[in-house]
């Protein structure tokens, strides 16, 4: 874990706008940054111009952290998705929701998910629909309540429910797949 | 065979899930040892160290050059004592009154032998308010005698002009003026006669003639000949007319008069918003299209100190208000169905299309539109250098200079980077700027020391602002009102 006391220098040094100190910050979180980005980006190269554009924005606004208010790394995540969700919204077609009848957490077999490479996570995600990746990576990794997720996407707090639920539904469907190839190589 | 929820799997595979990123590429992508990211620092503050010296050095040069306006005088006295080849007398005016004209006459005038004289008319008034009245010191400066040209009252200036031509030509007459008209000078020949009101500074220019009448109605009044017959031809030097210890006329007497100006203006304006990165191209167009710009209003306080007697250079602190309006668009889900209603379902799914009947809400998105009045806040310092001549009762000016911006706020609702509608981003609040400035216009002397000014000004405003990426800067095209007070 990193020493929140060296974050915090690093952090009156950005603040001063010392280059030492902005270099330290992108090397301490380049890699958060970018494994949040590319849950939400599925092109690699898109995704590491998140970064860059997320560390932009976090560089103009350092001043503007409180520590009291949170970890840094909360505060620079919610910059990071809020880049890539705008950069989503650039992408996103109108489409109208189909808000299912069906709600709640299913059980479900996880052991495929821990055989999977972080890779193939992120090309699970990948699967879906931009406006259900948004809502269940939103959701589901980051935490935002669908209430958080209704006022940052513009939606209503209903769409953003029937979203996750889609984007869960197809989600069990690519693992299904994947699943029944899993087992047809180990037949084979 | 592990049971678990889905959303609790992902959430534990990618919880502090760090990526492998090359960070020295993201940091040159950053740009942060960029050299022109170390330079801007320097830039702003050596244009602030110049602009303060600038400042100062302005500061200096007119409480030093208020000394040696006090010296300037002494000077005149002791050149007029030194010239007195003819002297007038001041008991000879005593008792005139004004419009009563004496006549001063070398007697050499009719001959062109006079040469290498100077005319000094020393009026010296010891006590206005007593009514005493002092004349000393003529003499008379005569090359060989008059010819067309202009000759300068160094006391004097030029004011209005009327002329009555005959059979003589006049061919040329300009009479240029600074400030304050003192007496009328009458200029005559047997067939020319010029009446013209002169003010102290003021050249005039002779055509010809073969009769000089100076006067000097409302100070018991002094009429100066020369008689030239034959000279038309000849030279004839500078006339200098000084005066000395004119307390109540102090003002003419001032060759670099310092003026305190109150001003106002009004403008119409336009606004350059400039990403200089371009992932904020979208942020800068919303705001482009969203964001309207008003009319603005300027006052401000100057003092402005002449340097010889066109030119001149002012500073002084502004006050700036830009009126914007926002017209932020942003959408809204509405639910036009609700689930109450059947509907045919139909999506895509592995490829595969899947059709089928069920409730749901039928959403659309739905435009909202919010109206917000802004403004932007500037006090500033103006510097400026200019030039000034007369025309007329009125003069004419022009200036130019640079202002800078000492502080800048911003009022109102915008469309933040993140385009989501935030009120009044510090962050987006420049802070420091330049701005450079010209205006021309006219100048009415209300009274002797108290003018009106009617100006067509141009600014445009460059501000830095404390994010770097965003730069704004503003065009204003309006009129001013000011009054100049005499100090």
């Amino acid at each position: 874990m990193i020493n929140q006391k060296h974050i915090q220098e690093i952090i009156s040094g950005c603040v001063k706008n010392n280059p030492a100190s902005q270099r330290a910050l992108v090397r301490e979180y380049s890699g958060f940054l970018y494994a949040i980005c590319r849950r939400y980006i599925k092109d690699t190269e898109s995704a590491k111009d998140m970064v860059q554009e997320s560390l932009i924005r976090i560089l103009a606004k350092i001043q503007m952290y409180d520590a009291r208010k949170g970890k840094v790394e909360s505060w620079i995540s919610t910059i990071a998705i809020r880049t890539c969700i705008n950069a989503l919204k650039k992408k996103r077609i109108t489409t109208v929701d189909v808000d299912e009848v069906h709600s709640g957490e299913v059980q479900f077999d996880a052991g495929i998910l821990q055989q999977l490479t972080m890779q193939e996570m992120y090309d699970l995600i990948h699967q879906l629909p931009i406006k259900y990746k948004e809502v269940f990576n939103l959701h589901v990794i980051d935490g935002y309540s669908h209430q958080e997720i209704g006022d940052l996407l513009g939606v209503e707090t209903a769409s953003s429910r029937t979203r996750l639920f889609r984007a869960k539904a197809m989600l069990r469907e690519k693992i299904e797949i994947i699943k029944k190839q899993e087992s047809c190589v180990k037949t084979a | 065979m592990r049971k678990n929820g889905l959303g609790s799997t992902f959430k534990d595979r990618f919880d502090g899930h760090v990526e492998s990123i090359d960070a020295d590429d993201m940091i040159a992508r950053l740009n942060l040892d960029k050299e022109e990211n170390k330079k801007r620092p320097f830039v702003f503050w050596l244009f602030g160290v110049v602009s303060r010296l600038l400042f100062i050095a302005a500061a200096v040069y007119i409480v030093s050059d208020i000394d040696m306006g006090s010296k300037n005088v002494v000077t005149r006295q002791q050149e007029i004592s030194s010239g007195s080849e003819y002297v007038v007398e001041n008991n000879e005016f005593e008792n005139e009154k004004n419009n009563d004209i004496v006549s001063i006459e070398s007697g050499e005038g009719q001959s062109k032998s006079i040469a290498n004289e100077t005319i000094v008319i020393n009026n010296v008034i010891q006590n206005k308010a007593k009514n005493e009245s002092q004349f000393s010191n003529v003499s008379t400066p005569i090359g060989n005698s008059l010819k067309n040209g202009n000759y300068f009252l160094e006391t004097g200036g030029l004011a209005t002009v009327s002329d009555e031509k005959s059979n003589n030509q006049i061919k040329e007459k300009n009479v240029i003026s600074n400030n304050t008209m003192i007496d009328r000078f009458i200029f005559s020949s047997e067939s020319i006669v010029l009446e013209e009101s002169v003010k102290l500074e003021s050249s005039i220019n002779v055509t010809t003639n073969s009769t000089i009448d100076l006067v000097f109605p409302s100070i018991n009044s002094i009429r100066m000949t020369l008689y030239n017959d034959n000279i038309l031809e000849a030279d004839f030097d500078p006339i200098i007319i000084k005066s000395t210890n004119c307390n109540s006329d102090e003002y003419r007497m001032n060759k670099q008069p310092i003026l305190l100006e109150a001003y106002a203006s009004v403008y119409s304006t336009n606004r350059e918003l400039v990403s200089t990165s371009d992932i904020y191209n979208d942020h800068v167009a919303m705001r482009n299209s969203s964001e309207k710009q008003l009319e603005s209003i300027q006052v401000g306080l100057a003092v402005s100190k002449f340097i010889g007697s066109r030119f001149y250079i002012s500073a002084g602190l502004e006050y700036t208000h830009i009126n914007e309006v926002a017209t932020i668009n942003y959408m809204n889900d509405t639910i036009l169905v609700d689930d109450n209603y059947p509907v045919l379902l139909q999506y895509k799914a592995n490829g595969d299309t899947i059709t089928s009947f069920g409730s749901a809400n039928v959403n659309s998105k739905v435009k909202h539109t919010l109206i917000e009045y802004n403004s932007q806040r500037l006090f500033s310092i103006p510097m400026n250098a200019g030039i000034q001549a007369n025309v007329g009762n009125f003069s004419l000016f022009a200036e130019a200079g640079i202002s800078l911006n000492v502080y800048q706020s911003f009022y109102g609702k915008m469309v933040d980077v993140d385009l989501a509608i935030v009120s009044s981003p510090s962050y987006f609040t420049p802070k420091l700027g330049i701005g450079y400035r010209t205006k021309f216009g006219l100048i009415y002397p209300l009274s002797q020391s108290l003018h009106l000014s009617v100006s067509a000004n141009l600014q445009r405003t460059h501000s830095i602002s404390d994010i770097d990426f965003v730069t704004q800067k503003y065009i204003m095209k309006g009129i001013g009102l000011g009054l100049k007070y005499q100090l």
